[in-house]
């Protein structure tokens, strides 16, 4: 369903730009309808940047990712923004996610507003599934703690009805208590909605408890897990 | 409110009042009187008479009008034009932010005052004097340090991961730069609008003390510091009032601007 | 059993006053830490954890009001002068932060570690530098003493940190969620890394994995008090504490359950037990506040446990 082939990305910085950093290294990879793969990887090693990758934030310098069938890469502006709506972000740090000016209504709705889809009682549906009260709505993202703002996040991501979700080590900024719950959650979404996901986490053992199957990524390129 | 805040707000508020209570308050600023010529300040003229017997108190209120007025529209201009052109910059990047960036680096090289005065000088000889020579010539070099500002503060919030999580979410660039970066960045511009509503009226007043700005009679304070400086001895009343109003605007502002960061900075202190 | 305690602290208690109330950071704290061990403290945030070791350094804000002892090596820190404060900081006692800014991104990491041995024991620029070159060969970052710190990665900048800390040769390193943000591999170096300081060590942090690795014996607090202390090995075998458990199994190794709840807030802290509302085994006895009793060589705060005895 979701298909990267041949992804290469190289980054530039220093003065000048003269350093190159390669990212992601040549990487091929499917995720299936309804599949959870889980990307293992230490920091640096370019998981977020595949991830970034796949949904079209960034653009591959070689390669191309493809959409149920679709070319990705070659599409821009009206026809990638409609598929949008079908494929989401759960970011890393839930208090960085949110526009702080704006109420978490506001936040989770847009998505809705902004593809033109009226449908407020999905907002209110969402907020009840991940776990938070109606008066959370009301509030700034600086009046939450991180385990409420991350399940913000997922009712935001999910307020389209995507079809394919890149979670983003959603749990490393997170306490200890509240990683088991949100974990549990979005495995209970991923099954109740029917997602493709691409679990990124650097936690091996929260890998294998969370993935079909397992990848590990380093230094930009990918292999199978092998325990 | 802080205290900052609250000292410059009040000062700032009773001047603004006077100015705008003038035509109740401040008499007729161009009425001449050559018997009461250089009277030192008493019961009928608070604040003394000048050298043509017209009432100081009067000029110098009816000036804080025309210094608030002027002073506030170039800063408007300055701030429109100067942060849209940051953000522009900073949110794009590129070729764009390139040549941006390098015209913001000759402005900033630039010494401001002497190339106001030049730019008066040549408007006024162009065009013959007028209070838009002098909004145009400060606008042409004020509206740099918002510019500058702004891009810096678009480019940390660029990277910001809510950023990202709209671009997610479908929001399109131009969506996202208006209705979520500009009013981010807004806290930091006010409180450099602020501070520099200083910088503007003093120019604006060493324009005037040049004899390059307002003209007379309308009365505007660097001016008539100009005009009174000759009689600096024998009549220093002349001189201290427009140089006492001028210094506690530009105080007022700078307080409120102090205060301003300040309760800004705590608030994010506090959030986190 | 007459071991040596380098540091106790006892009762100790920290308020702060803010507008939003009087928060009650640390309620009553007591442990211990013995010369030459190695003592975890796990807390989540919000558990007062890096608020005790402020509080320990004497590095808390003005509106933090204090009370009770820390003693270290018989001293009681807080009856100590300002002056006589700032000669224990760095020289007998070392405080590693988290990672990022408490480097200077001016001066390089050679003149920054040095400036402890220069600032306490008076030694030459020249000399403190040698030392620090032999510090930092043995951290593994030799040679680089001339760098910069944004020369470094996440990684090694830990070490810098380190060897700043342990330059004047302190007896007690305190630091503060080392493995923050780290991936499991970094985690493991670090592991390695403070295995190397021979020095007792007080280290804080919510990263069980990374105490199962390190950790001689370990502490959870648990809003504001201090709620088990257990020798390791104990301790993850099998913990007595309900949030204890709780909180080794919602690791993913060891089933991924959650904590039911939400930690209470300390501005108005719940009478009682507080892990009471979240606990599976809480009874009625558990509306009064347990107090830290002794089971064996451990110690834990719950009623479950009343006078030594399981109930």
């Amino acid at each position: 369903m979701i298909e990267g082939k041949g992804l290469r990305k190289v980054f530039r910085t220093g003065i000048f730009g003269g350093r190159r950093i390669v990212a992601v290294d040549g990487v091929s990879l499917r995720i299936e309808e309804g599949e959870t793969v889980a990307l293992v990887g230490e920091s640096g090693s370019g998981k977020s940047t595949l991830g970034r990758l796949l949904l079209m934030l960034i653009r591959p310098d070689e390669g191309r990712v493809f959409f149920e069938g679709v070319d990705l890469t070659g599409l821009r502006g009206r026809e990638l923004k409609k598929l949008r709506a079908r494929m989401q972000l759960i970011p890393q740090n839930p208090e960085d996610a949110f526009d702080p000016r704006w109420r978490l209504y506001d936040s989770i709705s847009e998505p809705l507003r902004i593809h033109g889809l009226r449908d407020e009682e999905r907002v209110f549906e969402l907020v009840k599934a991940v776990g938070l009260k109606e008066e959370h709505l009301d509030r700034y993202p600086h009046e939450l703690s991180g385990g409420e703002l991350q399940r913000a996040a997922i009712a935001r991501a999910l307020v389209t009805n995507p079809k394919f979700v890149v979670c983003d080590e959603p749990t490393s900024m997170l306490d200890l208590s509240t990683q088991a719950a949100i974990v549990r959650l979005l495995m209970k979404l991923k099954r109740k909605m029917d997602l493709a996901m691409l679990f990124i986490t650097h936690d091996v053992e929260l890998a294998e408890v969370v993935g079909d199957r397992i990848l590990v990524m380093r230094r930009g390129r990918i292999s199978n897990y092998t325990v | 409110m802080n205290r900052l805040c609250l000292i410059g707000s009040t000062i700032l508020l009773t001047i603004t009042l006077l100015g705008i209570l003038a035509p109740l308050i401040a008499g007729n600023p161009y009425k001449t009187n050559m018997a009461e010529r250089l009277k030192p300040p008493n019961f009928e003229h608070v604040f003394g008479t000048d050298q043509l017997g017209r009432d100081v108190f009067s000029r110098v209120v009816w000036g804080a009008r025309t210094t608030m007025v002027v002073a506030i529209t170039i800063s408007a201009i300055s701030m429109g034009l100067g942060c849209f052109v940051g953000a522009v910059s900073g949110y794009f990047g590129g070729l764009v932010d390139d040549l941006i960036g390098r015209i913001i680096d000759v402005f900033l090289a630039i010494p401001e005052l002497v190339f106001n005065i030049a730019l008066v000088g040549v408007l006024c000889f162009s065009y013959g004097a007028s209070i838009w020579n002098v909004v145009l010539a400060i606008v042409v070099t004020n509206w740099v340090s918002y510019a500058r500002v702004t891009r810096g503060i678009v480019l940390s919030l660029k990277e910001r991961e809510f950023v990202l999580c709209e671009k997610a979410v479908g929001a399109g660039e131009w969506y996202i730069l208006l209705r979520h970066v500009i009013p981010n960045a807004i806290g930091p511009i006010v409180v450099l609008a602020t501070l520099n509503m200083g910088n503007v009226i003093m120019t604006v007043a060493s324009l005037g003390f040049l004899g390059l700005g307002i003209q007379p009679p309308t009365p505007e304070w660097g001016q008539m510091i100009n005009s009174g400086k000759d009689y600096i001895t024998t009549a220093p009343w002349l001189t201290f009032f427009p140089g006492l109003f001028i210094a506690l605007s530009v105080l007022g502002f700078n307080l409120l601007g102090e205060g301003l960061r300040d309760a800004m900075e705590r608030r994010s202190y506090v959030e986190r | 059993m007459s071991k040596d305690r380098l540091l106790e602290v006892e009762g100790l208690r920290v308020k702060f006053r803010t507008k939003a109330g009087e928060v009650k950071a640390v309620s009553g704290v007591s442990f211990e830490v013995f010369r030459g061990e190695r003592f975890v403290l796990i807390g989540e945030s919000g558990s007062g954890k890096s608020v005790l070791a402020q509080a320990v350094l004497r590095l808390l804000p003005d509106n933090a009001v204090l009370d009770g002892r820390v003693i270290f090596e018989g001293k009681n820190l807080f009856e100590l002068s300002e002056e006589e404060m700032r000669r224990i900081r760095g020289r007998e006692i070392a405080w590693i932060p988290q990672s990022q800014s408490a480097l200077n991104p001016v001066l390089t990491v050679g003149f920054q570690c040095a400036e402890p041995l220069m600032e306490h024991y008076g030694m030459k620029k020249s000399s403190a530098l040698s030392k620090i070159l032999r510090i930092f060969d043995f951290l593994g970052i030799g040679g680089r003493e001339r760098e910069y710190p944004h020369q470094f990665s996440g990684g090694m900048r830990q070490r810098v940190l380190v060897a700043m800390g342990i330059s004047a040769n302190p007896k007690l390193v305190i630091a503060d969620e080392p493995t923050k943000g780290l991936d499991s591999e970094k985690r493991d170096q670090i592991v390695e890394l403070f295995r190397k300081i021979d020095r007792t060590m007080l280290v804080i942090t919510h990263d069980l994995r990374f105490a199962e690795r390190f950790a001689d014996r370990i502490a959870v607090m648990y809003c504001g008090e201090i709620v088990e202390v257990s020798p390791a090995k104990k301790f993850f075998d099998e913990p007595l504490h309900p949030y204890s458990r709780g909180l080794l199994e919602s690791l993913p190794s060891r089933g991924l359950k959650p904590i039911p709840g939400f930690q209470p807030s300390l501005i108005n802290p719940p009478k009682g037990c507080k892990f009471r509302e979240r606990c599976e085994r809480s009874f009625d006895e558990c509306a009064k506040t347990p107090p830290l009793v002794r089971v064996g060589d451990r110690w834990v705060r719950c009623w479950l446990y009343d006078r030594g005895e399981r109930a």
